[in-house]
């Protein structure tokens, strides 16, 4: 089997700032890949390069063995604002790509919309504007308007991160139904557990270097990386505290 | 003193509709020359857009007074010699496009930039994009400082009279001149303004409610 | 540029009027424009109808009825003062809008938090909401002090020799309007420029 999306030596600079340094990574069809590390390690500047937003100064982004560019249809992007468009229902939210770029008939995109927005759990809200919407509601028709597209690879860029705590479970459970059915995807989270309930190998990024891509077992194991253990050993103290530990 | 107040009523009446008629060609010109501007501002790279910036600057830089004098009075010298009324609405719809093309410059600013890299991912070209997001997304943003504009552009008619544009102040001030009556002619100047604007705010309050309502839906 | 050398003197000279009669009238706005602010924040019908009238009849008329209407009523005052006055009475609706604006802007925690530490009212007025309320002003009150530059050309027109009205002096005595009110307008644009370099210069 060919990988989906391959990252071969993909490096970023900004000014005398090295942002990514020589990233590679092969992605099989239907992996999830979590992507984790400190805060300014660079993933999502990663995943920004991988989808095109950010300009790369050196290296190969690879999917399906062609260079993918944004909007090609060949990468979906959720990013952590949703950034749904206001003036829209989210049934046009959805629709709209289906129509103007895929040039699909108004009662086709309609429908295909529909269906992404069920399948997201959101099949009765189609008719109301963002503003009318909760910021998990709002995820998910992103999540959704992306899906509709049917990219070959998924990236999630801290999908939950700008939700309250009691509105990230629905969202995660919409992404984890997605990785059950197949769907390729890299994921930038800092929820630690479902990361490594999620993901079929995870990379650990610090300074713009990948310092462990292993199975979560792995990573998550304790039989990994010093400075991984430091970060888990960190992070685990914040939202896992016990007396004794 | 009655006769001053009618006369000078029925003059307003006479002056309205060439009042109005500056006004809302003025902010149609100033709105879509704006709306160009600052379009070119934003999109155009800065070596280019640099000569339109200085322009916009000098003209809200300088009274609409002085703008007037120096297209009405100075313009003939060189060989643009317009009618008052014409001067009038050029000088009108030129100080209204540099203050428009401000407010569409900030809206299109404004225009939160994830939403246009949601529009890039999807595959969205770059004039679909403008359209469909840019546009709608920024003309909720600007419609209050547009309104706003509009309401200072009816009070600049007033400065018109100056060049003797046969429009409100300067028929009702004619009045004035003829009955000397000039405190009551000037009353009557100041309410008619004063319900023109109150008229257009109001009127403009209920658009941006309605729009608002159905934003929320 | 013979033109120039006759003409800038007179014309300097002149700005120097527009210049105080710009800064007495922001001053006024700014003075009056306090109560004003009150008031309006009281839904007070006074300030309410205050703010609607000054912002909804054109400068022109305002500084008509100062000019005509007043001495109908027995008021006689010098033209200069009355077109001073009216200038600043027209900027104080326009700065009561701004001082609003400026005192919503403190947020309501930091008062809170200021009031646990134990600061009285005054000093939570004064070392609190002032400076903040203050510096969020800022920007508003200076462009509306070069809104204030570029109306009181509009004096001219009830006979007080400031910018424009030399402007047109000069220009029908040398039959020169074009250099005559372009000059004019690069003063004007020159003093609106130094405003706002000011308004930059300085960080708070
Ligand atoms: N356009 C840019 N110009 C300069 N530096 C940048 C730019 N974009 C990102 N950086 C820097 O690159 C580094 C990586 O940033 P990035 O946003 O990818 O980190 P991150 O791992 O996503 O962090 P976080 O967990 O806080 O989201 C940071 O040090 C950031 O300051
Ligand atoms: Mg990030």
């Amino acid at each position: 089997m060919n990988p989906v999306l391959q990252v071969r030596a993909l490096e970023r600079r900004v000014g005398d700032v090295e942002i990514l340094r020589r990233i590679s990574l092969d992605v099989m069809p239907g992996e999830a890949i979590g992507v984790i590390g400190p805060s300014g390690s660079g993933k999502s500047s990663l995943l920004r390069c991988i989808a095109g937003l950010d300009p790369i100064s050196g290296g190969d982004v690879l999917v399906e063995g062609r260079t993918a560019k944004p909007g090609d249809g060949a990468i979906g992007m959720v990013f952590q604002q949703f950034n749904l468009w206001p003036h829209l229902t989210a049934r046009d939210n959805v629709a709209l790509a289906l129509k103007v770029v895929r040039g699909m008939p108004a009662k086709d995109a309609d429908a295909k919309a529909e269906a992404a927005l069920t399948k997201v759990g959101l099949g009765a809200l189609g008719a109301r504007k963002p503003a009318a919407l909760s910021g998990g509601q709002q995820q998910r028709v992103a999540i959704a308007r992306t899906l509709a597209m049917e990219p070959r690879v998924l990236l999630f860029d801290e999908p939950t991160a700008a939700l309250d705590p009691e509105l990230t479970t629905e969202v995660l459970d919409v992404i984890r139904t997605l990785a059950a059915s197949g769907v390729t995807m890299l994921v930038v989270s800092h929820e630690m557990g479902f990361v490594a309930s999620l993901s079929t190998r995870v990379v650990f990024l610090d300074h713009g270097v990948v310092v462990q891509a292993a199975p979560p077992g792995e990573v998550f194991g304790g039989g990994g990386e010093p400075r991984v253990k430091t970060f888990l050993k960190t992070y685990l103290e914040r939202v896992a505290w016990t007396k004794d530990a | 003193m009655i006769q001053a107040l009618n006369d000078s009523l029925i003059a307003a009446a006479q002056g309205l509709p060439m009042t109005l008629a500056l006004w809302l060609g003025g902010v149609a010109i100033g709105i879509v020359a704006g709306f160009l501007i600052g379009a070119v501002r934003f999109f155009a790279p800065l070596a280019l857009t640099w000569p339109l910036a200085a322009l916009v600057e000098a003209v809200r830089g300088t009274p609409f007074l002085v703008q007037c004098f120096l297209l009405y009075f100075g313009g003939p010298f060189i060989g643009i010699d317009l009618s008052p009324v014409v001067a009038g609405l050029v000088a009108l719809s030129a100080y209204g496009a540099a203050y428009f093309s401000e407010v569409f410059r900030a809206g299109f600013m404004a225009v939160p930039k994830g939403q246009l890299e949601a529009a890039r991912m999807l595959g969205l070209s770059r004039p679909q994009t403008v359209l469909r997001i840019m546009l709608p997304v920024m003309a909720l943003a600007v419609l209050p400082s547009l309104v706003n504009l509009a309401v200072i552009l009816i009070k600049e008619t007033a400065v018109l009279s100056i060049i003797t544009v046969p429009e409100l102040t300067f028929r009702v001030q004619g009045v004035g001149s003829a009955t000397f009556a000039f405190a009551e002619t000037t009353l009557v100047l100041a309410l008619v303004y004063w319900a023109l604007t109150e008229a257009t705010s109001w009127a403009a309050r209920g658009l941006e409610r309605r729009i608002e309502r159905r934003m929320a839906a | 540029m013979d033109f120039i050398a006759e003409a800038l003197p007179p014309m300097l000279w002149a700005a120097g009027n527009t210049v105080w009669i710009s800064a007495v009238g922001i001053a006024l706005g700014l003075v009056l424009g306090v109560p004003i602010a009150v008031g309006c924040e009281a839904r007070r019908a006074w300030a309410l109808t205050y703010v609607s009238f000054f912002r909804g009849v054109p400068l022109l008329i305002q500084l008509m009825l100062a000019y005509y209407a007043l001495p109908f009523l027995g008021i006689d005052l010098p033209a200069w003062f009355a077109a001073t006055a009216t200038l600043g009475l027209c900027c104080a609706a326009y700065m009561a809008e701004i001082i609003r604006g400026g005192f919503a802007l403190v947020q309501k925690g930091g008062l809170e938090a200021a009031r646990l530490l134990g600061l009285t009212p005054r000093q939570i007025l004064l070392r609190i909401r002032l400076p903040i309320a203050l510096q969020a002003m800022r920007p508003a009150v200076i462009n509306e002090a070069i809104l204030i530059v570029k109306a009181s050309s509009l004096i001219s027109v009830v006979g007080i020799l400031e910018l424009t009205r030399s402007a047109q002096a000069i220009a029908s005595s040398t039959f020169e309007p074009l250099p005559a009110y372009a000059l004019c307008g690069a003063i004007y644009l020159a003093m609106n420029l130094l405003l706002m370099m000011f308004a930059r210069g300085r960080p708070a």
